[in-house]
């Protein structure tokens, strides 16, 4: 057998490692939409803290992580000064959504917003929203997947062939499990993938340069200092300002929370203590980062001049003499990256399209309310929103990644308002929907125009001025929401 | 406790002996989240000095990683402390009422009577 087919079968034995990891688990649960979207409110730590850890890190951090480090340097460990503290709001949010959550059977942060702000048009929107953002994050999870078994298979595997295998077992288990088959495969996948990590991101160094220090002061003495000078380079090669990376920072560290496939795993926290003791614990996960950056350190010198760098792990992984079993082992890795952020994320499309969209509509409420009658509608609707993420990864030529670029700085717009729904009573329906309409406006204006800029600083942090100016001055000048429901919230 | 402001922010509303102490917490958050950046980051980023074989830059960073994971421990830790000591009172208060004499429960609810 040949090395290339040694390392696809590595690979296909770990798909269906995590089909079984994926399958069995939902077995379990009820047929409810409750027991599909939020493991009946039963998962415990172990679950919680890979579901969040590893639904985060996907085939970015596996890719892009080292092809960050190899190209800017420093500059990569913005992804750790994010996630540092990005995950704490829900320590004091997630408590207080879980019980409702218990009390009052939501399961989508939307249902809690709409309530809040009584307003069925925010949950549509924030429905539509959820679902364009969602779609093109699948679908680079898709084209990460695709692109790590055509490379490996020398071609043999195509590239539509590659993302269909791995999405098609993904699939399979969202489908029939629900959330808690994304609990136990990204369980399964984030201990996979941190053991990869670590593995890789000391072994490189030592391999290419002797060990960690001889690797940075290698790279110091080559010239390249600048590169480990906080804040690093941009993509261009010149120094990164502080401004921008100040910025991207906090916008990314306020929106962290707010991703909707995200935050909806409050939901299914097992309890208050679950829930705030993964976030204790999370610090921990960012930890799998360090070794991940050290991958794409070790190549700056070794490997010189790859385009794109994003491609420098599978390049690296071919251009070394590596024991043919762990390049099939690091190929796994990544496609548990992938696979366990694309789970997660298309549950959450799924679930959220129903509850939040068409479950608005009472014609298609009345139809739901009929036992089992929602799970399934989630479940096809998962199918159909493979099928299109499946269409842009494979066939279309949309630019999607632009799409992607916008949503982060979008994101961090649903903070005022998820923060104001519980700790500020004097927030109404008319401030909240104008907080976020003109804070994504501003944000995808300065996104796509980005010379009108007054400085050099994210987009995000443009739109979040003006969205919390906004939440703040119109909901002073309008009617109060009812305090019964306002108290179901500060009181919660 | 309910704002006395008219527009204030609501937090701590079961547990206000708690809120100098969250103030104190989140005041800390901040503090860990401007290290990660301009200004703090500006004036430590640098090569040297070199610890543990890396860059001051990176070693920096996960100090702020490690101080946050404690802080948070240990705010953990404390709330898990105060409401143990909650539950406990609350218990004994319960205890307490089961050995007054009849006629001075009669007219009180169970909660009034854990309150008193």
């Amino acid at each position: 057998m040949s090395d290339t087919w040694i390392i696809v079968g590595i690979s296909i034995g770990y798909l269906l490692l995590s089909l079984v990891m994926g399958i069995v688990p939902g077995l379990k649960v009820s047929k409810s939409s409750e027991g599909y979207v939020a493991g009946d409110r039963s998962m415990n730590l172990l679950l919680l803290y890979f579901v969040l850890g590893a639904s985060i890190f996907s085939s970015f951090a596996f890719l892009g992580g080292p092809g960050w480090a190899y190209s800017r340097g420093v500059a990569a460990l913005y992804i750790i000064a994010y996630g540092t503290l990005g995950m704490v709001p829900l320590y004091f949010f997630g408590p207080r959504a879980r019980r409702m959550g218990v009390k009052y059977g939501y399961l989508t942060q939307a249902e809690l917003l709409s309530e809040r702000y009584q307003s069925q048009f925010l949950s549509i929107l924030l429905a539509i929203l959820t679902v364009v953002v969602l779609i093109p994050y699948l679908t680079l999870q898709m084209k990460g997947a695709g692109l790590v078994l055509n490379t490996i298979s020398d071609g043999a595997i195509p590239y539509w062939l590659g993302a269909a295998m791995a999405y098609g077992v993904v699939l399979l288990y969202v489908f029939f499990s629900g959330v808690m088959g994304v609990g136990w495969t990204n369980t399964f996948q984030g201990i996979f993938m941190l053991s990869i990590a670590w593995f890789l991101g000391l072994y490189l160094p030592k391999e290419l340069h002797g060990g960690i220090g001889p690797m940075f002061q290698a790279i110091q003495q080559e010239g390249l200092g600048n590169m480990l000078q906080a804040p690093g380079l941009q993509s261009d090669g010149s120094s990164w300002s502080w401004a921008g990376f100040s910025s991207a920072v906090m916008i990314s560290a306020i929106g962290f929370s707010m991703w909707p496939h995200f935050f909806m795993k409050t939901f299914a926290a097992k309890d208050d203590r679950t829930m705030k003791l993964t976030v204790v614990l999370y610090p921990t996960f960012q930890l799998f980062l360090l070794p991940i950056l050290f991958i794409g350190f070790s190549a700056i010198l070794s490997f010189p001049g790859i385009e794109p760098a994003d491609t420098i792990l599978p390049y690296v992984l071919r251009n070394m003499d590596l024991p043919v079993v762990l390049v099939g082992l690091v190929c796994a890795g990544t496609l548990a990256a992938s696979m366990s952020s694309g789970d997660a994320i298309l549950h959450a499309a799924g679930a959220v399209f129903v509850r939040d969209g068409l479950r608005k509509f009472p014609q298609l409420r009345t139809a739901m309310d009929q036992k089992n009658v929602e799970r399934k509608v989630i479940q096809w609707s998962i199918l159909l929103i493979s099928i299109l993420a499946y269409y842009f990864a494979v066939i279309s030529s949309t630019d999607i990644v632009s799409l992607l670029l916008g949503a982060y700085g979008g994101v961090a717009q649903l903070f005022p308002l998820v923060f104001a729904m519980f700790y500020w009573p004097s927030a109404t329906r008319l401030g909240a929907l104008t907080a976020l309409i003109t804070g994504i406006f501003v944000t995808l204006v300065f996104l796509f125009w980005p010379e009108l800029k007054p400085w050099d600083i994210h987009e995000g942090i443009y739109g979040l001025i003006v969205n919390i100016f906004s939440l703040i001055t119109v909901s002073l000048l309008t009617q109060k929401t009812d305090s019964s429901i306002v108290e179901k919230f500060t009181h919660a | 406790m309910i704002s006395k402001k008219q527009h204030g922010l609501m937090y701590s509303v079961q547990q206000p002996a708690k809120k100098p102490v969250v103030r104190w917490f989140i005041a800390f958050l901040v503090l860990i989240q401007f290290s990660l950046i301009w200004p703090i980051y500006a004036l430590v980023g640098y090569i040297e000095p070199i610890m543990l074989g890396m860059p001051f830059s990176i070693v920096w960073v996960l100090l702020c990683l490690l101080l946050s994971f404690s802080g948070l421990l240990t705010y953990f830790l404390w709330e898990e402390h105060v409401q143990k000591q909650q539950d406990h009172d609350v218990l004994a208060k319960v205890e307490q009422s089961k050995f007054l004499p009849k006629d001075m429960t009669t007219n009180e609810s169970f909660s009034e009577r854990v309150k008193s």
